[in-house]
């Protein structure tokens, strides 16, 4: 299923030719020259948006698409963070660099390959800019990062709508754009382009059977429907089971103790367990929620330090959670081995002789132990001090996704 | 290759959408985010400053981002892609008989002023770019096609922007 994973150097080349061919095609769009961008403002040509439009819907419909036929993980894919405020603050001042300058960024660095001076310079300016940029960030911290935050958001999860509507929706608009561009470009024509050359039979066929084929790719997206997570749990199965049978998304309670002491990472500890075992015990900080809707604990972009580790009182309702978060985002996420019950047979009664991670939990999901009132995390086993917990050997299953930074430092 | 000859022309712009849109479609199945434009160029800035000054790089947030303490902000993906976008941009450039010292202007303006103006639009470009987290290829393109909503709403305000002050401007291009 797509995206394809790459790493170190075969990421690199990759990336690299991606790069080639999105310059390459910049060029052959004609927008290595400022003439041809700022036409768009003046609407004698508007190729910048003819072009920009084109580009979205047919990627859009390409990823939808595959998204609802199950070739593409919607999920696993990139979608920048919305930010309101400096999204609509930074357009408009992007907007006023592009009717000065004549370019953007992308496509003045495709101006200074071809040779042009003017854009060199702007490359140059963007430098300076990002430098300004980098000098004002302090003043600007808390809107930069605080001001309409609303994290990973698209249009359907804004209007809880299928995706595939959406998608109908904006290839209509776009086609609806292109006509009154072509109407606009008509009325705004400049002598020096000419008389307009009647558009000939073929092109106007090719046009026709292109909308034609991005019709029927919207409507195929609507009937088809984005997957459910259910749906998403069944493709990807035979991969979760497989991880699943050989026990290594799952860790010994003394690996999550390691964890909680741990202040380099963030641990989101998720109890899928009803509200009335929770009560009774569960550890500090985790939280709760039923498997159902455990996504919705988890934020949109987990930071590389984030790990996550359900648990249900054995295994069986964790197990299920696990992959929800799985395939909710490819999240880093593990499952307590034994479920809270052997974390109880090992910090609260201390028993010796408490089987690792490699072995499954008998029961069927129930809390064995028996508390005589609602304690919570009040109790000394909710996080039991290093020093005072029974020591217990582990293996290290969780891997961190960001290298832990070198202690010491700090204030230094 | 097309020496002495007039270049070649420009792309219908509906296939050129069509062919950007395949290598935006590329980009998310290959390596599960979009295409780039400003990224690469500010780690070439962070790499730079570390050069320079690294104890500035590791005061300050952005820049420490990219190149604080011993990480190298030019071994990264972005980068790759920035490099790829200029070989590219030069190959077609080449192939279409476009490879020529010329400087794009209004026939109003004169070179130095066309020069210093680019300069000054690039300069508010790469300041927007860093406070938007993207610019027209990572925002605009990219988070639209994914149907991101502060990239719609980023690609409005671009729009907006230019087309306020286009007025205003038209000497400078006409």
């Amino acid at each position: 299923m797509m995206p394809a994973h790459f790493e170190g150097m075969t990421a690199m080349l990759v990336t690299l030719g991606i790069g080639f061919c999105f310059g390459f095609v910049l060029e052959k769009a004609g927008f290595g020259n400022a003439h041809n961008l700022a036409a768009q403002f003046y609407l004698y040509d508007m190729r910048v948006l003819k072009v920009m439009f084109t580009a979205i819907i047919t990627a859009m419909l390409l990823i939808f698409v595959s998204s609802a036929l199950g070739w593409m993980d919607f999920s696993a894919l990139f979608v920048p963070p919305t930010h309101l405020g400096p999204a609509i603050v930074g357009g408009f001042v992007l907007g006023i660099g592009f009717i000065i300058g004549g370019y953007c960024p992308g496509t003045s660095l495709v101006s200074m390959s071809t040779w042009k001076v003017d854009g060199a310079f702007f490359v140059l300016g963007v430098m300076s800019g990002l430098w300004a940029f980098a000098l004002s960030v302090p003043t600007l911290w808390v809107f930069w990062n605080q001001t309409g935050f609303l994290d990973r958001l698209t249009w359907p999860d804004l209007l809880g709508i299928d995706a595939g509507w959406i998608v109908l929706a904006v290839f209509v608009m776009a086609i609806g754009a292109f006509w009154c561009a072509e109407q606009v470009e008509r009325m705004f024509r400049r002598e020096s382009q000419g008389l307009a050359e009647p558009v000939a039979r073929r092109t106007k066929i090719l046009r026709r059977a292109g909308v034609a084929t991005g019709l029927a790719v919207a409507l195929l997206t609507v009937l088809v429907g984005q997957p459910s997570v259910e749906q998403r749990i069944a493709w990807k199965s035979r991969d979760l089971d497989k991880l699943v049978a050989s026990r290594d998304v799952f860790i010994d309670p003394a690996e999550l103790l390691d964890l909680m002491h741990n202040n380099q990472i963030r641990l989101l500890m998720l109890d899928v367990r009803d509200g009335s075992d929770f009560n009774l015990f569960h550890l500090l900080d985790a939280r709760q929620a039923t498997v159902n809707e455990v996504e919705s604990l988890v934020p949109a972009n987990p930071s590389p330090e984030t790990v996550v580790v359900t648990m249900s009182n054995d295994e069986e309702g964790a197990i299920e959670a696990w992959k929800r978060l799985k395939v909710h985002g490819n999240l880093n996420a593990y499952v307590l081995a034994g479920g809270v019950n052997r974390w109880l047979d090992v910090y609260q009664d201390q028993l010796p002789n408490i089987p690792g991670p490699e072995a499954q939990p008998g029961g069927s999901d129930v809390l064995r132990h028996v508390f005589t009132a609602a304690l919570g995390d009040r109790l000394e086993s909710a996080r039991p001090p290093r020093d005072k917990a029974p020591s217990r050997p582990f293996t290290s299953k969780v891997k961190v996704l960001k290298p832990v930074r070198a202690p010491g430092g700090g204030c230094g | 290759m097309n020496d002495g000859r007039k270049p070649l022309p420009y792309w219908n712009p509906y296939v050129a959408g069509v062919t950007l849109g395949l290598v935006l479609f590329g980009a998310y199945a290959l390596t599960g985010s979009g295409l780039g434009g400003s990224g690469g160029v500010a780690r070439v800035v962070a790499a730079a400053v570390d050069t320079a000054a690294p104890r500035a790089v590791d005061r300050n947030p952005y820049l420490a981002k990219m190149a604080g303490g011993t990480t190298n902000a030019l071994w990264h993906p972005m980068v790759m892609m920035t490099l790829g976008v200029v070989v590219g941009g030069f190959v077609s450039g080449w192939l279409s008989g476009r490879l020529k010292v010329e400087t794009y202007k209004g026939p109003r303006v004169g070179t130095a002023t066309r020069w210093g103006l680019a300069f000054l639009g690039g300069g508010l470009m790469g300041w927007g770019a860093g406070l938007a987290r993207g610019c027209t290829s990572g925002q605009a393109l990219s988070g639209g096609a994914v149907l991101s909503v502060g990239s719609w709403a980023f690609m409005i305000m671009v729009f907006g922007g230019a087309y306020l002050l286009a007025y205003p401007l038209r000497k400078v291009w006409n």
